[in-house]
């Protein structure tokens, strides 16, 4: 079942109205049955591993805790962190065995594993859970239904964010959880509706756009490249608005899930970029992976910095899959991270002794970054090296075939167009569209308020194409 | 100053939302300026032009069906045919219609069935045989056909008439929230406004009368051969690729149909015929039955080999009911008659139109 179906937003009615009146201590039950219920709509298989996962993230952190010596818990950490792990590499990366072996002149048939859907996220929220519990940053939680909850919950189960147990567990907590607020409702349908609004009618416009500029890109080398950054804006709608419903619907149930974007198109350099695209992520591996190999490595000054840039990158690229093509886009971003802070120092004395230079090398960063950033999604978007190569030459070729203009469909370039430019400056924020939010849900514009959700949410049923499947839920 | 708390905000925005949708597109204010491009613009042109259209009930004959009789039958050159007698042709057949929509569209066109002097009903077949109508009890699209233009009770009727608990659920929300329905349409609107004027001009001005001046298709199926086992042996020289495939893919349709499908099939045709017959039962209205040519491959599909729909059986000498006989047009099911595996060309679309003309003005000496 998709958050954009209809029948899924109708359920959402009952499904909230039961948690609102029902017993404090039912309400995480509650959620959790429904929950289960959804990912059950995508695979009943899968579900009985999702619990499977769920009892053994239970276990582990109450053994930890209870371990009588700092032995005994190392252990249990790395079993259970491990076996998590195994878990993941099996369905995601099993594939990869194939090729691998193929590469070195062996033949192997594998039975293809399907990836259980949001298996990266749940086992991403489970290890830090049980990493948090090692670190001491909180007890392990006792009630077995609220950690299956946590890993389970629906609203993220898909796509994350990616939220942190100790976040999540003292919302739980908390007397707002599953009670009727009516303000908080405000803010969580405004969050569906700019969702909604973000995937079904901008991404799901772009889409064509971008198969339409792909056919002619091989004979135009403009159109390879708008084609390139059609995509990168059809990724951000795509991705930002499914983490807007994940938020929305979170919130409609009293939990607050964390932010995945903060306008990183707007980025003046990669290390900015990075700082503000799928944010849940980025920030779980600088906790438990950036920063305790930085600690390790710290003797090693920048060469040590740089490693653990590039081991960091890396990881962010194989974690949407078992692809060469993410392990080049890891590379590449690490690469480009490490160029810019090497060169730092060098950029900021400049800009200290030339500072009327200031704005300008603002927008020549913002362009730049926003390149390098399609240059480096070239390879995440392609199924292969190759085909990532011949659409970053056909780029470089400079092709002028006029004619290859004139196939595109109007019906196809116009909506794509305003999509794209609409989902840019959604990206960027440089006419502060962002604002509108916050404008929109103060208590003393009730008229325009209301004019405002009931006309865009008839706006979106009329503009949104025919909802396809999110880009971020396959990872 | 603040006016409404929180909770008041948001019902006040609910009951916006529902109003603009009962008030835009419930009361059908919108599909008038449906595009007339697409199958629901088209039928909703059909059945505003069919209810606003004078008609002299004595003399007129309103001809139902799908794109097969729209493509095989010119209403204008009928009644050029027939001027020196009191025949008047209304052509309302439009692509993708089903006896299901139909059912539900002559209610509305005719609400107390009583303003057309015969109904005819055009069917592809007599017969319970593939691939006619396979899958139509459960098919979605209906809804993009009525939504605009039945009541709210017939929708209901419509959605308890729909297979699959999930069709109805969604069936029931496009009721609720009727913007659904015009998402594809307001898309066009936005992106083609001058288009959209025009055309609202130019129905008004031909009304039903929208097909006199085309001829028809002037392709042909000519080359199109296939061997005893239903393997295609060649196709007509001037077919792409694409077409060819869709070729193959009807034929294996045909082929492949499994007998649970048929007897779905059959006991959906057979519903919907009893019930627009049941529906002019004790009327002035004679409903006609007629079997157009459906096909250019007749051996191959060879739909005599399947049995009578048993409406068809049961009501033989029903009152007011008149049969074509089922082989009266089946001479045009030839190559050189048809552009496409279903529609009559040019040349079909003249002689099924001199055809029918015939046949029909011997009805009431035939009955």
């Amino acid at each position: 079942m998709l958050y954009t179906e209809g029948i899924f937003l109708w359920l959402l009615i009952p499904v909230a109205i039961i948690l609102y009146g029902m017993p404090s201590n039912l309400k995480v039950l509650w959620l959790l049955i429904v929950s289960y219920l959804f990912y059950a709509t995508w695979s009943t298989g899968y579900l009985v591993l999702l619990l499977a996962i769920s009892i053994v993230t239970y276990i582990a952190p109450l053994l930890i805790f209870r371990a009588s010596s700092e032995t005994y818990k190392k252990i249990f950490l790395s079993l259970s962190v491990f076996l998590l792990l195994l878990i993941l590499c099996v369905f995601k990366y099993f594939n990869l065995l194939e090729i691998l072996v193929e590469n070195i002149g062996f033949k192997i048939e594998l039975p293809e594993i399907l990836v259980p859907i949001g298996i990266s996220y749940f086992l991403f929220k489970a290890i830090s859970y049980i990493v948090d519990v090692y670190w001491e940053t909180i007890e392990p939680e006792i009630n077995p239904f609220r950690v299956f909850l946590f890993l389970s919950f629906f609203p993220q189960i898909l796509s994350g964010p990616i939220q942190r147990a100790p976040d999540f567990f003292s919302q739980l907590r908390s007397i707002n959880f599953g009670i009727l607020i009516w303000p908080q409702i405000e803010i969580a349908l405004g969050y569906l509706l700019l969702g909604m609004f973000e995937k079904l009618v901008l991404a799901d416009h772009i889409d064509p756009l971008v198969q339409e500029l792909d056919k002619g890109g091989i004979d135009n080398s403009l159109m390879a490249l708008f084609a390139n950054y059609a995509y990168a804006v059809q990724l951000f709608t795509d991705f930002a608005g499914l983490t807007h419903i994940a938020i929305g619907l979170g919130l409609l149930f009293g939990i607050t899930a964390p932010p995945n974007f903060a306008r990183p198109f707007g980025a003046t350099n990669m290390q900015i970029f990075w700082m503000r695209w799928h944010m849940s992520l980025t920030s779980w591996l600088k906790e438990y992976l950036f920063m305790p190999l930085m600690m390790k490595l710290r003797g090693l000054g920048m060469i040590g910095l740089w490693f653990c840039i590039l081991v960091n990158m890396l990881l962010i690229g194989v974690w949407h899959g078992s692809s060469l093509t993410f392990v080049m886009f890891g590379l590449i971003n690490a690469v480009l991270l490490i160029i810019t802070i090497a060169t730092t120092k060098i950029r900021n004395k400049f800009f200290k002794k030339f500072n009327k230079l200031n704005a300008i090398g603002n927008s020549i960063g913002v362009i730049l970054t926003f390149n390098l950033v399609v240059f480096a999604l070239t390879f995440f978007r392609k199924s292969s090296i190759s085909e990532a190569l011949d659409s970053i030459n056909a780029v470089l070729l400079f092709n002028i075939n006029n004619n290859a203009w004139k196939a595109l469909t109007y019906d196809v370039w116009v909506p794509g167009l305003m999509a794209s430019l609409i989902g840019f400056e959604l990206g960027a924020g440089f006419l502060g569209l962002y604002k509108f939010g916050p404008w929109i849900t103060n208590s003393s514009r009730s008229f325009s308020f209301i004019l405002t959700y009931s006309i865009g949410a008839i706006l979106v049923i009329l503009l949104a194409s025919n909802g396809t499947q999110f880009i971020y839920a396959r990872f | 100053m603040k006016l409404f708390n929180s909770g008041s905000r948001l019902f006040w925005t609910l009951v916006v939302f529902l109003a603009i949708n009962i008030a835009i597109f419930s009361s059908g204010f919108y599909a008038k300026f449906l595009t007339f491009s697409s199958m629901q613009g088209f039928a909703h042109h059909i059945v505003s032009s069919s209810k606003d259209i004078p008609i002299n009930k004595d003399e007129s004959i309103f001809i139902i069906g799908d794109s097969r009789i729209t493509e095989g039958f010119n209403a204008g050159d009928a009644n050029l045919l027939m001027k020196n007698s009191k025949i008047h042709y209304l052509n309302a057949g439009m692509g993708g219609a089903s006896l299901r929509i139909w059912y539900y569209l002559l209610k509305e066109i005719d609400p107390d069935a009583n303003r057309f002097n015969y109904i005819v009903v055009t069917l592809p077949s007599f017969r319970n045989s593939p691939p006619y109508d396979g899958g139509y009890e459960g098919r979605m699209l209906d809804a993009d056909f009525l939504a605009p233009l039945i009541s709210s009770n017939d929708f209901l009727n419509f959605i308890d008439h729909q297979t699959g608990y999930l069709n109805k659920f969604i069936l029931l929300n496009r009721m609720i929230i009727a913007s659904i329905n015009y998402s594809n349409d307001f898309f066009d609107l936005i992106l083609h406004p001058l288009n959209r004027i025009d055309g609202y001009k130019w129905r008004k001005k031909v009304s039903l009368n929208y097909g006199d001046e085309y001829k028809g298709n002037t392709e042909n199926m000519a080359g199109l051969s296939i061997d005893n086992f239903g393997n295609i042996v060649s196709y007509p020289q001037r077919l792409s690729d694409a077409q060819k495939d869709q070729i193959l893919k009807y034929l294996s349709s045909i082929k492949n149909t499994q007998n649970n499908e048929i007897v779905k099939a059959a006991n959906y045709k057979n519903l919907w015929v009893r019930k627009i017959l049941d529906r002019y039962k004790n009327t002035s209205t004679k409903v006609v039955i007629m079997r157009i040519p459906s096909t250019p491959l007749p051996v191959y599909l060879a739909d005599y080999s399947y049995p009578l729909l048993s409406v068809i059986e049961e009501n033989r000498n029903a009152k007011n009911l008149i049969i074509v006989p089922e082989d009266s047009f089946l001479d045009l099911e030839a190559l050189d008659n048809f552009w496409d595996m279903q529609h009559l060309n040019a040349v079909g679309r003249s002689r099924l139109t001199t055809a029918i003309t015939q046949k029909i003005s011997r009805l009431g000496a035939d009955k």
